[in-house]
C-alpha cells in the first residue's frame, strides 16, 4: 500500500515535471520579449479560397501576442481579366491611437473577404492571382512591415489556397542606402510592398 | 495482465525520460541572449561605450560600417536630400519608425524630449519613417518632436535591416558614435534612464 503511494506520488511529480519543462520549451506561448519574435510568414498565417463566384475569403491565423490592424488590409489584382473591390472585415476590438484616432485590431483570426469581378462574359480564364497586404504588431511592443502575400485561386473552386512568394520578392528598390563597398542607388534592398 | 503499480511505475519513468529531454531541448535551444538579459549586459559592462546592445532578432552579419552608415541620404519634409554624413562628429541617434507603428509613437517623446536636453552636448536625433511623406508630415504637425524626419516608405526598413534588424521590426533605434561607430542598438521600446546612460557614456569629446 505504502509502495502504491509512493509511485503515485513519483508519478505525479513527473506529471509536474513535463508541464514545466514544455513551458520553459515556450510551446505555444505569446513571445515574452523581441528575441521570441516570429518572422511575419508565421505570426500572420493567410489562407484564401473562392466563397462564391464573386468573393473571395482570406483567413488569417494570428498567432498569440500578435494582432492585426482591421485598415491595414489591401488587395490587388495581378490578373488582368479580373477586378478586385474593396476589402470587408468586420468591427475589431476598438482603441484610441494618437494619430489615427479610432483603430481596430484582430486577435487569434480574422476572415476577410474580397470581392472580385471577372471582366469579359466570354473570357475563359479562371485562375486569378491577387497581391493581398496586410500589417500587424507583437504585444512586446513592435511592429511588422506590411506583410504582402501573393495568392493564385481558380474561379469556380472551393479549394483553400496558401500564399507563394511575393512576385517582387528579392528585386531592389529606389532606396538611397549604398551599399558598403559601392555608395550608389543601384544594389538596393527589395521594395516594401 | 499489467499489474497497477507496474504500469505506474513505467508510466512515471517515461514522463521523467520525457522532462528530462523537454529540458535538455530549452537548454540547448534557448539563445544566449535570452538566457542572460541583455538589457542588463548593456549598461553595467564598463566598456558600454563600445556595448552593442543587439537582440536576437538583429542579424549578426550586419554591414553596419561607417562608410555605409555617412553614405545613406534620405529627403526630408521640404523636399531636400540630407546626407547622414552631415552628422559624422555627433552622437546620431537613428530611430526608425512608422505612424502605423503605435509603439514607435509611443517613445518618440522620450526621444524629443532628449534632443532638447542633448543638443548641446552634440547629440543629433533622426528619425527614419517606414511610411508615406503625407502621414509623416501629419504626424510632425500634430506630434512635433524637435528632431528631422524623413519619411522613406521603401527604404527605411531596407536600411534598418542593413543595420542589423533582420525582420524589420519596427521600432529599432541605433546610436552610431562620432566617426561611425554602432555602440548601441535597440528592437522595440528603449528605456529611457538606460537610454540616458548610453548616450551620456558616448558623447563627443
Amino acid at each position: 500500500m505504502f509502495r502504491l503511494r509512493v509511485f503515485k506520488l513519483f508519478f505525479l511529480l513527473s506529471v509536474l515535471l513535463v508541464l514545466v519543462s514544455l513551458t520553459s520549451l515556450n510551446i505555444g506561448a505569446a513571445p515574452s520579449t523581441a528575441d521570441d519574435l516570429l518572422p511575419a510568414e508565421d505570426a500572420f498565417k493567410v489562407s484564401a479560397r473562392f466563397k462564391d463566384a464573386k468573393t473571395i475569403e482570406l483567413n488569417y491565423q494570428i498567432a498569440d501576442g500578435y494582432y492585426m490592424y482591421r485598415k491595414r488590409f489591401r488587395a490587388a489584382s495581378e490578373t488582368p481579366q479580373f477586378k478586385t473591390g474593396k476589402i470587408a472585415a468586420p468591427i475589431g476590438l476598438v482603441k484610441q491611437d494618437a494619430t489615427f484616432g479610432r483603430v481596430e485590431t484582430y486577435r487569434k483570426s480574422v476572415r476577410v473577404l474580397l470581392p472580385v469581378t471577372k471582366l469579359g462574359v466570354k473570357s475563359d480564364d479562371k485562375m486569378i492571382k491577387v497581391a493581398v497586404t496586410s500589417q500587424g504588431c507583437a504585444d512586446v511592443g513592435v511592429c511588422y512591415p506590411p506583410l504582402r502575400h501573393d495568392l493564385v485561386l481558380q474561379l469556380g473552386s472551393g479549394d483553400v489556397v496558401t500564399p507563394t512568394l511575393p512576385a517582387d520578392a528579392g528585386k531592389p528598390s529606389s532606396s538611397q542606402m549604398p551599399t558598403a563597398s559601392t555608395p550608389s542607388i543601384a544594389d538596393m534592398v527589395k521594395k516594401a510592398p | 495482465m499489467i499489474r497497477p503499480k507496474l504500469a505506474i511505475a513505467m508510466a512515471a519513468a517515461l514522463m521523467f525520460l520525457l522532462a528530462a529531454v523537454a529540458i535538455t531541448i530549452s537548454y540547448v535551444t534557448t539563445p544566449k541572449s535570452k538566457q542572460v538579459k541583455l538589457e542588463a549586459v548593456g549598461i553595467a559592462n564598463t566598456q558600454a561605450a563600445r556595448t552593442r546592445e543587439h537582440s536576437a532578432s538583429a542579424d549578426a552579419s550586419t554591414d553596419a560600417t561607417p562608410g555605409v552608415i555617412y553614405a545613406a541620404s534620405f529627403t526630408d519634409l521640404d523636399g531636400k536630400s540630407q546626407s547622414l554624413g552631415q552628422w559624422q562628429k555627433k552622437l546620431l541617434v537613428i530611430n526608425f519608425w512608422a505612424t502605423w507603428c503605435a509603439p514607435c509613437k509611443e517613445e518618440m517623446p522620450i526621444f524629443a524630449k532628449l534632443q532638447q536636453n542633448f543638443v548641446s552636448s552634440g547629440v543629433q536625433f533622426i528619425g527614419i519613417a517606414a511610411d508615406s511623406k503625407l502621414n509623416v508630415a501629419n504626424f510632425a504637425q500634430r506630434s512635433p518632436v524637435g528632431y528631422p524626419l524623413y519619411p522613406d516608405e521603401s527604404g527605411a526598413i531596407a536600411f534598418s535591416k542593413r543595420l542589423g534588424n533582420r525582420l524589420g521590426l519596427l521600432p529599432h533605434t541605433v546610436v552610431v558614435a562620432p566617426g561611425g561607430e554602432v555602440v548601441y542598438t535597440k528592437l522595440g521600446l528603449v528605456v529611457e534612464d538606460d537610454f540616458v546612460a548610453i548616450l551620456r557614456q558616448n558623447l563627443p569629446k
